[in-house]
């Protein structure tokens, strides 16, 4: 997904759900900027790089891919961008090194996504923002891992979107190129190199598939490496739907329900007096739907949207003193998101993997990465 | 990263780091010392590559182009072992196109850091340093003895990041909220 639906869709999302125009303007801050806290982005304001959530181009292009290297890679991506769906999938072929891989693959309703939301209850508005980011990626990254694999994560030549036209449905073959430009009525978009190397960050997560999963428009079939050459229907408007109508249960749940959130509940019901204006976002073929988003989120409060800018979090975070750096809502994000990859890590660890690195419940001693203790400061605030 | 690892990479670092000052002395032996290292490590890549082909790829779609690639390789490596003194400018080439993406992808980086507001000087300075080895090795591409130098730096450069890694704390600490 991308900002359209990160920023606009969820601020739609948390006024449906019953926040207040300025609480529905942290929560969808925060839902976008998993897509924009990187380690350069840390670094320039002195914050712990840890917490990064995701890795520009370059970062990428510069990372090591060493264990420890995709280690960190894996931690940002299946954290945040593509939650595995069941990390104790019963896999019937390969080795212990391609099981590990396949229970990284994303898909939505999993028991991480359910620990993911109850873990932010009670906790800042900027923590339900990045609880939101991670729901929605889960439909539209599913079938893709957040770590670097050609046996999982890449695609053959197998590619067609199916839209309507005149009427009656076609499908038509995508172009995949490298350079930039893309053209919906050519059905030209951008995808990764392909390599047949494992641990090449071209195979990392939906890199194979370009921009595809991103578009909630698009519906498309493909054969993924690890489906057997089987083809999967990727219908992204029922998807992106399913994700609206999620995150206002979610929302609803963090707001004030009582017990815990559950997989596979969906407020449809406070979703469907706006659905032909919501289904009519979602379907229109346009590879940005900011503008439409944004109409019906300002109709929805009367209130104006402003623009997302990083500048908010940094500036904010520059001005205030070192003490009071953990109040300002870039400073609760870092805890949320420590607080996440942590606990992602964690499952991935007690899983009996090593895809994301090793995870120590702490014991008094600082035996890891120091940037972690901050969440010491977390539990005691509760 | 376990105990065991990181004493298997500080004795790997350890290696090379002597390596290369035996080179530094008698930098006429390294060309077809560095050919036969080459020719080794393609070798053992394919090697890696077809049992990669085995145990992973062989369950993916087009997994076969991983056994072309592995058979390639190891072909490749072959060659390389048996003319291992015929085949140093292939070499030399393979080192300076390394350099250049590597010298490249530091001073993109040192621009980011400094429009971010990050420390970048460092990274820049690499860069620049970088660069002016693939110049270096570029004017002096026909002596083999250039050939040495810049592989030597390359692996006291690779000796050093594995010995600051080895040291690195990688756990991440899980505090149950």
């Amino acid at each position: 997904m991308q900002l359209d639906f990160h920023y606009y869709a969820t601020y739609c999302a948390a006024y449906l759900a019953g926040y207040s125009h300025e609480e529905c303007l942290k929560i969808c801050y925060s839902a976008q900027f998993p897509d924009n806290c990187t380690r350069t982005f840390l670094a320039g304001v002195r914050a712990p790089v840890s917490a990064a959530t995701t890795q520009t181009a370059i970062e990428m292009a510069d990372a090591k891919t060493d264990p420890v290297g995709l280690q960190d890679i894996t931690r940002i991506w299946a954290s945040f961008h593509f939650l595995p769906y069941d990390l104790n999938a019963d896999v019937k072929k390969g080795g212990k090194a391609y099981k590990n891989k396949y229970r990284l693959i994303c898909n939505p309703n999993g028991e991480l996504l359910k620990e993911t939301v109850n873990l932010v209850k009670d906790k800042s508005l900027e923590a339900v923002g990045m609880a939101m980011h991670i729901l929605a990626d889960t439909w539209a990254h599913r079938y893709f891992a957040g770590t670097p694999s050609v046996v999982i994560n890449s695609t053959n030549n197998y590619f067609y979107e199916i839209l309507e036209e005149n009427g009656e449905w076609t499908e038509r073959f995508v172009n995949f190129k490298h350079t930039p430009g893309e053209d919906i009525d050519k059905c030209s978009y951008i995808n990764s190199l392909g390599t047949d190397s494992e641990s090449s960050v071209m195979n990392l997560g939906h890199g194979r598939a370009g921009h595809l999963p991103d578009y909630s428009f698009m519906r498309y079939k493909f054969m993924p490496a690890w489906n057997d050459y089987k083809v999967i229907y990727k219908d992204n408007p029922e998807d992106y739907y399913h994700a609206f109508c999620q995150m206002i249960y979610a929302m609803t749940f963090l707001r004030g329900g009582a017990g815990t959130f559950e997989t596979g509940v969906y407020a449809t019901d406070i979703a469907r007096p706006y659905d032909e204006e919501i289904h009519g976002i979602i379907e229109k073929r346009q590879l940005d739907a900011s503008a439409d988003w944004k109409a019906f989120g300002e109709k929805l409060s009367g209130k104006e949207i402003p623009d997302f800018s990083v500048e908010v979090f940094r500036t904010e975070y520059m001005n205030a003193s070192d003490e009071k750096k953990d109040d300002t809502g870039l400073g609760k994000f870092i805890l949320a998101s420590l607080a996440h990859k942590s606990m992602v890590t964690n499952r991935i660890y007690r899983s009996g993997s090593m895809l994301a690195g090793y995870s120590l419940e702490y014991d008094g001693r600082n035996v890891g990465i120091k940037d972690y203790l901050k969440l010491l400061g977390l539990r005691k605030r509760g | 990263m376990g105990k065991l690892a990181r004493i298997k990479d500080l004795i790997i670092s350890i290696f090379m780091i002597v390596f290369a000052f035996v080179l530094l002395i008698w930098p006429q032996y390294g060309p077809p010392v560095i050919m036969v290292i080459f020719g080794i490590a393609l070798l053992f890549y394919g090697i890696y590559s077809l049992l990669f082909f085995c145990t992973r790829a062989v369950h993916m779609v087009g997994g076969k182009s991983v056994f072309y690639k592995s058979v390639l390789l190891m072909d490749l490596g072959v060659f390389m072992l048996s003319s291992f003194k015929g085949s140093e400018r292939l070499v030399m080439l393979y080192l300076l196109i390394l350099l250049a993406a590597s010298g490249a992808i530091d001073i993109v980086r040192a621009l980011e850091f400094r429009k971010q507001g990050a420390g970048w000087v460092l990274r820049a300075i690499a860069g620049v340093v970088t660069i002016l080895l693939l110049i270096v090795g570029f004017i002096y591409r026909k002596d083999p003895t250039t050939m040495v130098y810049v592989f030597c730096i390359g692996l006291l450069y690779s000796a050093a990041t594995r010995i600051v890694a080895v040291f690195r704390k990688t756990a991440v600490v899980y505090i149950p909220q």
